[in-house]
């Protein structure tokens, strides 16, 4: 079967002994973090390093001349060779392109988008009978559709968003070991991503239609704007599918779990739901996916010899070259600067939290992401009854980085 | 003289405390004596119309004065008498010299309408006058000019980039340089004085710019009210200072253990509540000084004391609004029947108003555990004034926390705990005013309804460091939101529109007050010594 | 819960000084006209910094030392989050300040060249963390209520006012006729539902292991003090014959106590009446003392039989009893140590040269004055030399920390003498210990704050300022001293700076209203109080 006609989200994950490994290795994480922010800030493993301190994982993120993002070789066979801003370092171009798209992807749009949001979650926890699985049924069919639509780029005819997005996302961010059945189906789903909005910008220069993202940007274009070309619309249109989607469907229902695992926040999480406190439920979601957020941290290689933390005690140089793991996971465990950091807390400044990055690639998504990630969960939290689902479905299943599957039922 | 409130008639009273001499023709008259026996008074406020500092017989205006209105001393009683302050910019149009000038307090030099000074008197508070103060701001006080060198002028160095901040100049349509205080027996005479007195002065360019004619006519008993009616200048601190503050046979005047006050809290160069002598202006030696019987500076060789027996005069103008007091107080009565019809039987618009003030109408304070709610008059048929709160009346229940009395004067009332009244006490003295001041205006007709006319009260009163006495008093107790435990509330009487709370079992009462008091202008003034007053009529 | 106090004092380079004030006011303009802070422009420090209470930012100008740039914070919790807080909150502003600063010369000059060097990223985090000064008196006037629950309490207290004053708000009051149980039932009803934490238990302000190491603390300082007080003792009792060692204690004592009746009185003029008597004094802390000798005593004979067997090998028996009778003999010289030591403080102190008129710039003052007074707190930063002198250099640290450990034990309602004014304040030692900083935040005026001190606890106040160049004539440590009012004031302001960035999280809240909404925040978690607990209860509504 054609990676572009599969329904499988997923690929098939491990199996048997090599899975419980992969658990296994999950769950001593934290604690394996734990003891290197102790002992070992900065570890050298290879030519990689590991920073787990909150101010080290800070300075990673916020020394952007030093250590740059290592995404441009994969971006590049994403997008064709055509830039993407998130392979840049801080040049005028990356500047330039994040200006332009500021431009389309406005403030303004942020309260529309949380009540489709919440609308869509809506009609799906009602359609589903009282049993949903949190990953796929709602968070992944929230998300694509809400922001499928925003973007203005519609699932491509035979094809599904959601297969050709998730799949282009692992090999960007999460292929390491460069998986040759992996770039078999991204050969496949990239040009075929690439024509797919390409011809939907052919089609809605004819037929503007609604206003989204690709729409504003033709408007611009036709205005006489030279930052809006094709190559540029089609690459950053292609660069959201990519990076933004696939990642509610691993953080929301993360969430969702930490959350059935503490039954008194998830008690005070369900009553400002239901009372459409939207606010004090997004400060519960932030801080429940402090406990399991996107990943142990993100890649950087040093452009030049560096030392982190002069000065101090741990000071160590990473020579350059070197890949640098600034681990966020860790830096938002680290009781150095987060205040009893193993107490959920809703309360919580907004320096405790480093789900998004920091610095010169802070998620570009990240208002939006602040605007309705918690709405996903609040149709979901306002059900009556709600409780795991009885077996394994009960609880979340992961595959690799990805969460799998996590199943409740209410009503 | 007196030591009683100027409303209490002398013969009636305890002892009363004087000066020994030399002090006693050293110190203006008005310093131990209110003037009970002269009723009627007149305030003429004095502006210089001169261009500029006088270089020479800058004080002649004053030796003016003396011919027509001697200012009197405190040896004895006259047939009338006068008292006079001077603002600090009015002694430096004299011709003062500059290190003269530079010696007085920072309060007095900068004058009441000071920015910062406004803010913290609760007049005015970034650029806007308070409700508390005059449509349109007040009619007049020193125009003190703010000092450039204070005001972001300061000398240019290198490196500086720091943003200078201009200090904004309060004015007021009147100007005021010196305060000339006349007391008489009837209306007729002192209007006849008062045209000498602009006759004398007209010839040396001193116009008279404003004018209140002053009341003060206690009853029978010696209570004087004010034009709300309520009994006024009940309490007074009692000065003291072995062989100095004396009573008539020539002995000391004891120190009074509920409202006494060291003698250099009211007059300088006298020790003072803080152990210290009360600081006070100097000049330079000079023949002319040594001849105005100045005497040595005890510390500054090569000065005279120009302060000494003199004290700082404080003025505020407040306008009284009668009507608005009384339908207030009819207002809360009404709510307070409406809301709570089981238990409000007693309550009308004079327990109200006594509440507020904290006495009632006659000046008996109020009290827990009495028949009357109130104290009984002393052994001389007086409203007692030899109390203290906290044994009697530590949470309000009685003399509300909040009332005016209480706010002006704590006593022990502020003690967390009994070892501590002693010490409250004692330090509620160190911040203790002599009070001079007088009403003006006609008395109403009808309190509910108003008639247009202006009245109030000519607020005087005298101390030696202006900053711990009378604007402690006014900052730290009467428009202090948090005083004695309270939240969000000031002063009843002279406070904006506000709260007040009245405790009571079980649960106390919250009412709303207006605003009934309204400053129309005031200054501080020097209120110089008999040598110092010789000595600025020969500048 | 725990509290932080504690300050950051750098070194500033001369060239920067102006800029760095005028970096100081652009950043309080920038989030609020006056020096309040809670709500509007400050609300974002007030989310972002949720652990801090108050916080100041100023400049001392340079006379004898280069200008001393200082942060002062008093925050919930440890230090590290507070930093991490404040940087994402004032992180740049608070880099450009730095870099206006002196680069240490010691080991933390890399450190600062990471957060100090022309586009620097590196946190500032943990320089500041490095040249954080721990405090020598701290003092804090509602001990253990995090500023979120100052906040929570408040909003009831309001919300008591309102229900108070509105319920059935066109008819009678129903609360006017009830009993003080039922109108505490009645309103905690009414509160309840926006106040779901009044069902759980209220945390303790001063957890078990904090009172614990406060006493601990407290203990081992005196016993410690006792010893080494008894040390001359213990020596010359080993030496001469005990009828010799007793006679020369006796004369030795007798000779000081002439001498100090002849010298400990007030210098001419400088004497002020107190109530404050050593004697009384004495006789009413003399149980206490006796249980801390007695408790080294034990502690004493506990370490010192074991290690005397070892040396002597005596049997346990008289190993013990003879410990006991030197340490005895060793405390019989603690009470002539202890007067010579006042002998010789006393002989200092008649030497002090007190400043009467201390020189206070005006400019300096008009600047405090225009930042006074805009709400019901106030703050003070200030900063002396302190006296030379070997004495001296002990007194003050021994006499601090002392102090400091007395001030957790004896202040933990807040009150200071009669006074419950402060929220947080400290001293603290800069400069290499040659010079002590004072910062306070208080209610009401700088005049009543400093009038309460020289009225009401001047004793205090002189004990631990005494120390200070220029400060007014003292006598044995404590009296007269800040009884010289004005000139105590005056001596106050001259050693003080412009409070140029100040905030506080709760800008309308005396330390006393704060007990108040304690006090009522604690009779409505209870579900019902007796009539009696009620009326007394209620006192406070």
């Amino acid at each position: 079967m054609s990676a572009l006609t599969s329904s499988d989200v997923l690929r098939p994950g491990p199996t048997g002994f090599k899975a419980l490994i992969q658990r296994l290795v999950m769950a001593l994480m934290p604690s394996f973090f734990t003891f290197l922010r102790r002992w070992k800030p900065v570890m050298k493993l290879g030519n990689n390093y590991l920073t787990s301190r909150y101010d080290d994982v800070r300075e990673v993120f916020a020394t952007d001349p030093a250590f740059g993002v290592i995404y441009k070789p994969h971006l590049d066979v994403i997008m064709g060779g055509q830039p993407f801003f998130l392979g840049m370092a801080d040049t005028d171009q990356y500047r330039h392109d994040t200006d332009a798209m500021r431009k389309v992807v406005r403030p303004e749009d942020l309260p529309v988008l949380a009540v489709r949001t919440e609308a869509l979650g809506e009609a799906i926890v009602a359609g589903a009978g009282g049993r949903i699985d949190v990953v796929d049924t709602l968070v992944r069919r929230v998300t694509f559709t809400m922001l499928g639509d925003y973007l203005g780029v519609p699932d491509p005819p035979g094809g599904d968003l959601r297969v050709w997005g998730t799949r282009l996302f692992e090999f960007q961010f999460v292929d390491q070991g460069n998986d040759p059945a992996l770039r078999k189906e991204v050969d496949e789903i990239a040009p075929a991503l690439r024509l797919h909005i390409q011809n939907e910008i052919a089609r809605r220069r004819i037929e503007p239609g609604k206003d989204d993202i690709l729409s504003r940007c033709l408007a611009l274009q036709a205005q006489g704007d030279a930052a809006y070309t094709d190559d540029f619309i089609r690459t950053s249109l292609m660069g959201f599918i990519v990076g933004g989607p696939p990642q509610p469907p691993m953080v929301v229902p993360q969430a969702m779990e930490q959350l059935l695992r503490r039954p008194e926040a998830l008690a005070e999480a369900r009553a400002a739901a239901r009372a459409d406190d939207d606010e004090r439920l997004r400060r519960y979601v932030l801080e429940a996916m402090r406990f399991d957020p996107l990943a142990p941290g993100l890649p950087r290689v040093a452009l030049t010899d560096w030392t982190l933390g002069t000065g101090t005690s741990h000071a160590a140089t990473i020579p350059a070259g070197a890949q640098v793991l600034a681990a966020f996971a860790s830096a938002m465990m680290d009781p150095r600067r987060v205040a009893n950091p193993r107490v959920f807390d809703p309360n919580r400044p907004a320096s405790d939290y480093m789900h998004f990055g920091f610095g010169l690639h802070e998620c570009f998504g990240r208002h939006i992401n602040a605007a309705t990630l918690h709405l996903m969960l609040k149709p979901l939290l306002k059900q009556p009854n709600l409780r795991r689902a009885a077996g394994k479905a009960g609880r979340l299943s992961k595959n690799g980085p990805f969460a799998e599957r996590l199943v409740v039922t209410y009503g | 003289m007196d030591q009683r409130p100027v409303s209490a008639a002398p013969q009636k009273g305890p002892p009363s405390w004087k000066l020994a001499p030399p002090h006693d023709t050293l110190t203006q008259g008005m310093v131990v004596s209110g003037f009970v026996s002269l009723p009627t008074g007149r305030a003429l406020f004095l502006e210089f119309a001169w261009d500029g500092v006088q270089k020479k017989d800058g004080g002649a205006w004053l030796k003016a004065v003396q011919d027509v209105a001697p200012i009197t001393d405190a040896d004895g009683k006259d047939a009338r008498a006068a008292g006079i302050g001077l603002t600090w910019e009015g002694m430096r149009k004299m011709g003062l010299d500059a290190s003269t000038l530079a010696s007085f307090d920072r309060p007095f030099k900068e004058g009441m309408f000071q920015e910062d000074r406004l803010r913290r008197l609760g007049d005015r508070r970034e650029d806007e006058w308070l409700s508390t103060v005059i449509p349109g701001g007040p009619k007049w006080s020193g125009n003190t000019p703010t000092d450039d060198k204070w005001c972001g002028m300061a000398d240019a160095h290198a490196f500086d980039d720091l943003e200078k901040v201009v200090e904004t100049q309060v004015k007021t349509p009147i100007t005021v340089h010196a305060l000339l205080l006349l007391y008489e027996k009837d209306e007729e005479t002192a209007e006849a004085w008062c045209r000498t007195v602009g006759d004398a002065l007209a010839p040396h360019q001193v116009k008279i710019v404003h004018g209140l004619p002053l009341d003060l006519r206690p009853d029978p008993r010696g209570i004087a009210r004010e034009h709300f009616g309520f009994a006024d200048g009940v309490s007074q601190p009692a000065p003291f200072e072995s062989k100095v503050v004396t009573v008539r046979d020539g002995s000391d005047y004891p120190k009074d253990y509920w409202n006494g006050v060291p003698l250099g809290e009211v007059l300088m160069g006298h020790e003072n509540g803080h152990h210290e002598i009360a600081l006070g202006p100097v000049v330079a030696t000079s023949e002319a000084g040594a001849k105005a019987g100045l005497l040595p500076h005890p510390r500054g060789e090569g000065f005279l004391d120009l302060g000494l027996d003199g004290s700082y005069m404080v003025v505020r103008e407040l306008k009284q609004d009668v009507a608005a007091f009384w339908n207030s107080m009819d207002a809360a009565s009404a709510r307070i029947n409406r809301r709570d019809p089981e238990h409000s039987g007693h309550i009308t618009a004079d327990w109200i108003a006594s509440r507020v003030i904290g006495r009632d109408l006659d000046g008996n304070l109020l009290c827990p555990n009495s028949k009357t709610g109130v104290l009984p008059v002393d052994k001389y048929d007086q409203p007692d004034n030899d109390f203290l709160f906290y044994d009697r009346d530590k949470l309000g229940h009685g003399c509300p926390l909040g009332s005016h009395v209480r706010r002006g004067n704590p006593r022990d009332g502020l003690a967390p705990k009994p070892s501590d009244k002693q010490t409250l006490l004692d330090a509620a003295n160190n911040h203790r005013i002599l009070r001079r001041g007088r009403k003006y205006g006609p008395d109403i007709l009808d309190k509910r309804v108003d008639d247009g006319k202006e009245r109030g009260l000519l607020f005087i009163c005298l101390n030696t460091d202006i900053t711990r006495q009378f604007e402690f008093v006014q900052q730290t107790w009467m428009l202090n939101p948090n005083f004695a435990f309270l939240y969000d509330e000031v002063d009843p009487l002279l406070g904006p529109k506000g709260m007040l709370t009245i405790p009571e079992k079980p649960l106390r009462r919250i009412i709303e007050v207006d605003t009934f008091v309204q400053m129309a202008g005031g200054e501080y003034f020097f209120l110089p010594s008999m040598p110092a007053i010789r000595y600025l009529a020969s500048l | 819960m725990r509290q932080t106090t504690l300050s950051v004092a750098l070194e500033v380079k001369p060239e920067s000084y102006d800029h760095l004030s005028s970096l100081l006011d652009k950043l309080r303009e920038k989030r609020s006209a006056d020096p309040s802070g809670g709500t509007g422009p400050f609300a974002d420090f007030l989310t972002r910094v949720p652990a801090v209470h108050f916080m100041s930012l100023s400049v001392y100008p340079g006379f004898d030392y280069d200008p001393l740039f200082v942060i002062e914070a008093n925050f919930d919790g440890a230090p590290g989050p507070f930093w991490g807080q404040l940087e994402s909150a004032i992180g740049p502003e608070l880099r450009s300040m730095l870099r206006c600063c002196k680069r240490p010369l010691d080991n933390d000059g890399p450190l600062f060249d990471s957060i100090a060097a022309p586009d620097a990223r590196a946190p500032i985090a943990p320089y500041l963390e490095r040249r954080s000064l721990t405090p020598t008196v701290f003092h804090h006037g509602n001990r253990g209520m995090t500023r979120d629950r100052i906040l929570a309490e408040h909003k009831l207290f309001e919300a008591t006012r309102v229900e108070l004053r509105c319920a059935n708000h066109e008819g009678p009051n129903p609360y006017r006729v009830l009993t003080p149980r039922q109108i505490h039932a009645k309103l905690r009803a009414a509160v309840h539902p926006d106040f779901a934490w009044l069902d759980q238990p209220p945390p303790t302000r001063i957890p078990l292991a904090e009172n614990i190491g406060d006493w601990v603390r407290l203990i081992s300082f005196i016993v410690a003090a006792v010893f080494v007080l008894s040390i001359p003792g213990l020596f010359l009792s080993l030496a001469m014959p005990w009828e010799r060692y007793l006679i020369l204690l006796v004369v030795v004592f007798i000779g000081i106590a002439m001498l100090l009746k002849r010298i400990g009185v007030a210098l001419p003029g400088t004497e002020i009446a107190t109530k404050f008597s050593f004697l009384k004094f004495f006789f009413s802390q003399l149980v206490p003392l006796l249980l801390f000798v007695a408790g080294y005593l034990v502690v004493a004979v506990a370490i010192g039989t074991p290690l005397s067997m070892l040396a002597t090998a005596r049997n346990f028996d008289a190993a013990w009893h003879g410990m006991v009778t030197w340490l005895l003999w060793g405390l019989a010289g603690a009470p002539v140590v202890i007067a010579g030591i006042v002998l010789w403080l006393r002989v200092i102190e008649r030497r002090d040269a007190s400043q009467d008129a201390p020189p206070v710039d005006p400019v300096m003052l008009r600047e405090m004055a225009r930042r006074e007074d805009w709400i019901p707190q106030n703050h003070m930063g200030s900063l002396v030399l302190i006296k030379p002198g070997i004495l001296r250099m002990i007194l003050i640290r021994a006499g601090h920390r002392l102090l400091g450990l007395v001030l957790r034990i004896q202040a933990r309602s807040g009150y200071l003498g009669s006074m419950r004014t402060i929220h947080f304040a400290h001293w603290a030692m800069v400069n290499n210990k040659s010079r002590l900083m004072f910062f306070s935040n208080f209610d009401q005026t700088w005049e009543s704050y400093l009038d309460d001190f020289i009225e009401k606890a001047h004793a205090g106040l002189t004990l631990a300022w005494c120390c200070g160049v220029g400060f007014p004539p003292t006598r044995f440590l404590v009296k007269d001293g800040a009884s010289h009012g004005r000139q105590f004031k005056e001596w106050a302001r001259h050693s003080m700076t412009v409070s140029r960035f100040w905030y506080s999280a709760y800008k309308d809240l005396t330390a006393e209203q704060i007990e108040r909404n304690f006090r009522i925040a604690i009779g409505l978690r209870k579900r019902t109080l007796s009539d009696k607990d009620a009326a007394l209860w209620i006192n406070d509504l």
